[in-house]
């Protein structure tokens, strides 16, 4: 089993009542597509919308749709940033 | 010593730190760029903005960001950027980036390219605290690619 642990950043902090990080667990190893979908399943229509507009990354980069994760890790999903 | 630092802090942003890093003495331009929090956004007062950052991945996309300044504007070139995070009152200073170079169309150009690129590239967020106690995350741009 992999074991996915989701960070939460910025517009997803809204959503109080889940855990931070998110826990997902899959049988085999998935795609960041398959990661997102998973996710939805956690939000209303508006956090789909930004789960589909958010990228997920690692300490070191963001990861691309078809990155395939083979074993558990921790992650962070990345709604569109805003600083300066 | 690096010709550049980059960092993101939860403390008060000093100038004075940007000032020291980003000179040299044969440099004859010094760039500063302040950021800092405005009352007003939208039509809406504002009275406070909180910063959120993936630090790590935050941090070394400001140095790619950095090193590609210095690619195309000099190797030379002094490079100080300082992000906040945290909850921060108007006025506050949320950004400040030093650029120092020969002469200043370098340090001017780079500095406007990094803050341009900080704002679409690196994972910081802000949420808007309203007089009226709404609050509310900006909307930003994407780093996802899509079809």
């Amino acid at each position: 089993m992999i074991e996915i642990k989701m960070n939460l950043f910025g517009a997803f902090k809204k959503y109080q009542n889940l855990e931070n990080p998110i826990s997902l667990k899959f049988n085999s190893p998935v795609t960041i597509d398959q990661i997102k979908k998973e996710m939805g399943k956690y939000f209303d229509s508006n956090g789909i919308q930004l789960i589909l507009d958010s990228a997920i990354a690692n300490e070191s980069e963001v990861l691309e749709i078809n990155t395939l994760i083979q074993h558990s890790c921790k992650l962070s999903i990345l709604p569109p940033v805003c600083g300066g | 010593m690096s010709k550049f630092f980059c960092d993101i802090t939860d403390q008060n942003i000093d100038p004075l730190s940007s000032f020291r890093f980003a000179t040299d003495h044969g440099h004859g331009a010094q760039n500063f760029f302040f950021g800092a929090v405005r009352e007003m956004n939208h039509g809406k007062e504002v009275i406070a903005v909180e910063y959120d950052a993936f630090i790590p991945l935050a941090k070394k996309v400001l140095e790619e960001i950095s090193l590609e300044a210095q690619k195309q504007w000099g190797s030379d070139l002094k490079i100080s950027v300082l992000h906040r995070i945290g909850k921060l009152s108007v006025g506050e200073l949320s950004v400040a980036i030093g650029v120092s170079s020969k002469h200043r169309d370098e340090s001017y150009q780079a500095s406007r390219y990094i803050i341009e690129q900080i704002k679409v590239r690196v994972p910081i967020w802000k949420k808007e605290y309203y007089i009226n106690g709404e609050t509310e995350w900006l909307k930003g741009h994407s780093l996802c690619q899509h079809d």
